[in-house]
């Protein structure tokens, strides 16, 4: 087996730990353009170079006998990275967090059903994480009616460019069977999330959620999406970035509320995870490269909540030390 | 003195400060007390935004917790959705 991820940051560095340390596949290629990226790489992973086939390369080629592709770069370039992967006919994770780039993405779908591989769009901590956890809750319903998700904090710079494109972008909503759009960083609620990040204020961000999370749920009335941001985020999020991001963000969380009926009653369940968020991205798309190759899921473009064995995904997500909690009160199920 | 004389003889000012400024008594004083008056108020709005853009509202769920899933538990929401999808096809 041999799998090669794009990007060599924050996410794809622990995309490679968690397949590296899974002994899954024969070889693994990183592609990365930046030297000092590339060298740092070389230094975390040198116990690995000779013994696991490890190779950190700054070409972007992709060799024949690829099974699958992880692309873990900023979002705008996976797009150009997905469609030659599939025309190499291998497998492809994405981890994007971006609507129109999503909506591509998914556009891909009869290309991957021809080139017979799977390509999974949005495969990280939001969305990635959350569609899984959107389809744990909705097992337990009769009857879908709503889906809320909400995600704080960020992984790399890139990430932190996103979440800060995503306020000032305008959103993607699904409200009583149609696409709503919504300016960005309205619609304040207070969304606990699991510890230790607690209570934060979350606003509507420009997110592919409802993209993704619509098509599986059919009847769903409403599908919203939403980050947590401080006053001086939404404040300065029409400004450029006031200063470079972080190398890597602090602990962030994700949190799925669904409302729905089972036998007659209204109920919520409210799921949530805690993790680093690029740590957090890294293992999904890890687990889900992993995922696609040991139980042949359906060909062509899709989410995680439909993905065939997705609580199996979870399970060894899990495993990984991404463990999904519930949270339980006066509302919701006990 | 010089904000007095700008107040005095600026072209520019509109009619009613210059109304103001021939027919009340705008000494060096005056002029003193309006400018420490503003930036009093700047200050103020100032430390103001500071603090609002500091401040986290909300009101904490006053019942409940977070309590993670064990692996049986997954497990078994995996057989149940796996029965529901074959029940629907």
């Amino acid at each position: 087996m041999r799998a090669v991820i794009f990007g060599g940051g924050a996410t794809g560095k622990r995309v490679a730990q968690v397949l590296l340390s899974a002994s899954f596949f024969d070889c693994i290629k990183v592609c990365e353009t930046s030297s000092t990226r590339r060298r740092e790489l070389l230094h975390v992973f040198k116990p690995y170079i000779y013994k696991s086939g490890f190779v950190v390369d700054s070409s972007c080629d992709i060799p024949d006998d690829t099974d699958v592709v992880v692309v873990a770069t900023p979002v705008g370039t996976q797009m150009d990275i997905a469609r030659a992967a599939v025309q190499t006919g291998a497998n492809v994770v994405t981890t994007t967090s971006e609507i129109i780039e999503t909506r591509n993405l998914l556009a891909s779908d009869q290309e991957a059903q021809y080139k017979k591989v799977s390509l999974i769009v949005g495969a990280g901590f939001m969305p990635g994480l959350t569609c899984l956890l959107a389809r744990m809750c909705a097992s337990e319903f009769d009857i879908v009616d709503e889906i809320h998700v909400a995600k704080a904090g960020t992984g790399g710079p890139a990430c932190a460019q996103q979440h800060h494109r995503a306020l000032s972008s305008s959103t993607i909503d699904w409200r009583d069977g149609r696409w709503t759009r919504r300016m960005g960083a309205s619609g304040r609620e207070l969304c606990w999330f699991p510890e230790p990040v607690a209570g934060l204020d979350c606003y509507r961000g420009a997110m592919p959620d409802a993209l993704l999370l619509v098509p599986e749920f059919p009847g769903v009335a409403r599908v919203t999406a939403r980050v947590a941001a401080t006053r001086r985020d939404r404040f300065t999020r029409w400004l450029p970035m006031m200063r470079r991001p972080h190398v890597e963000g602090l602990v962030g969380a994700v949190r799925v509320e669904v409302r729905g009926r089972r036998d007659g009653k209204r109920l919520i369940a409210v799921l949530g995870a805690s993790h680093t968020p690029a740590v957090g991205a890294g293992i999904v798309a890890a687990c889900t490269a992993m995922h696609i190759l040991k139980y042949q899921v359906a060909l062509g473009a899709q989410g995680l909540a439909g993905i065939e064995g997705g609580l199996k995904l979870l399970h060894a997500i899990a495993k990984q030390g991404l463990r999904p909690e519930r949270f339980e009160g006066a509302s919701t199920f006990a | 003195m010089r904000s007095l004389v700008r107040v005095q003889l600026a072209p520019r000012f509109p009619r009613v400060l210059r109304f103001l400024c021939y027919h009340v008594d705008v000494t060096a004083k005056f002029v003193v007390v309006f400018r420490r008056t503003l930036a009093a108020l700047l200050s103020g709005m100032l430390v103001a935004l500071a603090i609002r853009l500091r401040g986290r509202g909300g009101v904490p769920p006053q019942s409940g917790g977070w309590r993670e899933l064990s692996d049986d538990e997954i497990m078994l929401r995996d057989d149940k959705d796996r029965d529901d999808r074959d029940d629907m096809m």
